[in-house]
């Protein structure tokens, strides 16, 4: 890019391509751990649901978690595994926000091992480029 | 169809009485920020017989942007602090009418010769003068904070806002901007929403002009050190000053991959820097919810440019790098904040 970057004029559209080169690198990074990290990912946040499930005081989600608890990933394409992320993801967030309105020791344990989990998501989506 | 330049041209010429021969040349498109399309361009004209020229800036409204912004409130600030110890570049026609260039637009002048880039501040000369750009970029700030919005002629143009309700006035709209916009569910970013709103900031000291974007890579710098203009006020409006302040501080904005905020100097030093020259306090827990507030509303913009991009209403490759470069980032930036990084 060094080589080829200088040459395209005019500037505007020599920093279009220098976006689209970080993409790349960008892309790249993703092409190789997209699957990987959403199956670790994916596993994790069933085993923390069903860690849950019990200590949940609201029924309906409950059963939610468990029901979820017990999917799994049997289709291995990036978009199918993006698909039971979001779900998880999204019922994460719902027992996130249950268990900070219980009180108790059980529920300040679950909600210990959410936080350690939202953490251990976004290292997982830490990109190589980035400055922080 | 006229190209760009005759459009210009024919526009400039109703605007500028006496003017003939008027011509638009040299027009190219730069990095102006992905809520605007902008342009450079020499403008040329005879007038009463001698002949003028000017180096203009054209920043048109695209399809879609990052921000939804009003073009109007903008070019008001711009106008606003022409002249005063805020250095902004001169505000000449504000145009809502699509007819003319296709979309609504405004022109200022170009302040020439000088860098804005955030990555060239680690570049000689420049790397010599930060010390000297932490001074006048949080002192500027604090400048900013000092003006009656009232005397700026600037109530009306942008929304009023009570002293308490500031918070609540932002928080809302950025968590719309994330229930509207998100294409995958973000549950950092809906914690710190609920702490935020369990834990809210005190009233602010003042309602202030916010500029809504105050960050290294929004300011025109020289090889002295010297900072020279102020740009981007799109997302400008009347706030509490210390939102400013924590967008300022934003993890994002630590170009140099360390802890110095902006790429410039350390957190404590830039609040330091800003409360001498504002005359106002950042108080620690005040300051910390609008830190986090500057996550929740960086992730509300990248989640807007990755879903314009997704939905093809804006395929500028600006959006979809900031969306993902930056949204783990700000992730990131909550998660430290909130004392859950490990």
């Amino acid at each position: 890019m060094m080589r080829v970057l200088p040459a395209i004029s005019p500037t505007y559209h020599q920093g279009t391509v220098g976006m689209i080169a970080t993409l790349l690198v960008i892309a790249a990074d993703e092409w190789d751990r997209g699957a990987s990290r959403r199956l670790e990912e994916n596993q994790a946040m069933r085993d923390l649901f069903r860690k849950a499930a019990p200590v949940v005081s609201d029924k309906a989600l409950s059963d939610r978690l468990k029901q979820l608890a017990s999917s799994s990933d049997t289709d291995y394409r990036v978009s199918a595994l993006e698909d039971n992320n979001c779900a998880l993801r999204a019922a994460l967030i719902e027992l996130h926000t249950q268990i900070e309105s219980q009180s108790g020791n059980e529920a300040r344990e679950i909600e210990n091992a959410i936080w350690k989990e939202i953490a251990k998501s976004t290292e997982r989506r830490r990109l190589s480029t980035a400055a922080f | 169809m006229s190209s760009l330049e005759e459009q210009l041209a024919q526009y400039v010429e109703k605007k500028i009485p006496g003017a003939a021969q008027v011509r638009v040349d040299q027009l190219e498109q730069i990095s102006g920020g992905a809520s605007r399309q902008t342009y450079r361009f020499r403008l040329g004209y005879s007038e009463g017989g001698t002949a003028r020229e000017r180096r203009l800036i054209l920043r048109r409204d695209p399809a879609a942007s990052l921000i939804d912004t009003d073009r109007k409130v903008e070019f008001a600030a711009y106008k606003a602090f022409f002249g005063t110890e805020v250095p902004v570049p001169e505000v000449l026609w504000l145009e809502d009418d699509p007819s003319h260039l296709g979309s609504p637009f405004f022109i200022s002048v170009e302040m020439t010769g000088f860098q804005t880039a955030p990555a060239r501040i680690f570049m000689e000369p420049y790397a010599a003068h930060h010390q000297k750009m932490a001074e006048q970029k949080w002192s500027i700030l604090g400048a900013i904070t000092r003006h009656d919005p009232a005397k700026l002629g600037l109530i009306g143009t942008m929304e009023a806002v009570k002293p308490e309700d500031c918070w609540q006035r932002e928080l809302g709209y950025w968590e719309g901007v994330l229930d509207s916009d998100e294409l995958i569910p973000q549950p950092t970013m809906r914690a710190a929403i609920r702490w935020m709103r369990r834990n809210p900031p005190p009233p602010a000291q003042k309602v202030c002009v916010v500029h809504g974007d105050y960050r290294t890579g929004n300011f025109l710098y020289d090889e002295e050190g010297d900072i020279r203009g102020i740009l981007d006020w799109e997302m400008s409006h009347l706030g509490d000053p210390l939102e400013d302040l924590g967008w300022s501080l934003n993890r994002a904005w630590c170009w140099g991959g360390d802890d110095r905020r902006g790429g410039l100097v350390p957190r404590e030093q830039a609040i330091a820097i800003w409360e001498k020259a504002s005359g106002l306090k950042a108080d620690p827990a005040a300051i910390h919810w609008w830190e986090l507030f500057a996550a929740v509303k960086g992730q509300g913009i990248w989640v807007s440019s990755a879903h314009a991009w997704e939905t093809g209403s804006n395929k500028d490759p600006i959006l979809v790098l900031s969306a993902w470069s930056l949204m783990n980032l700000q992730d990131r930036a909550a998660l430290e904040l909130m004392g859950h990084l490990k």
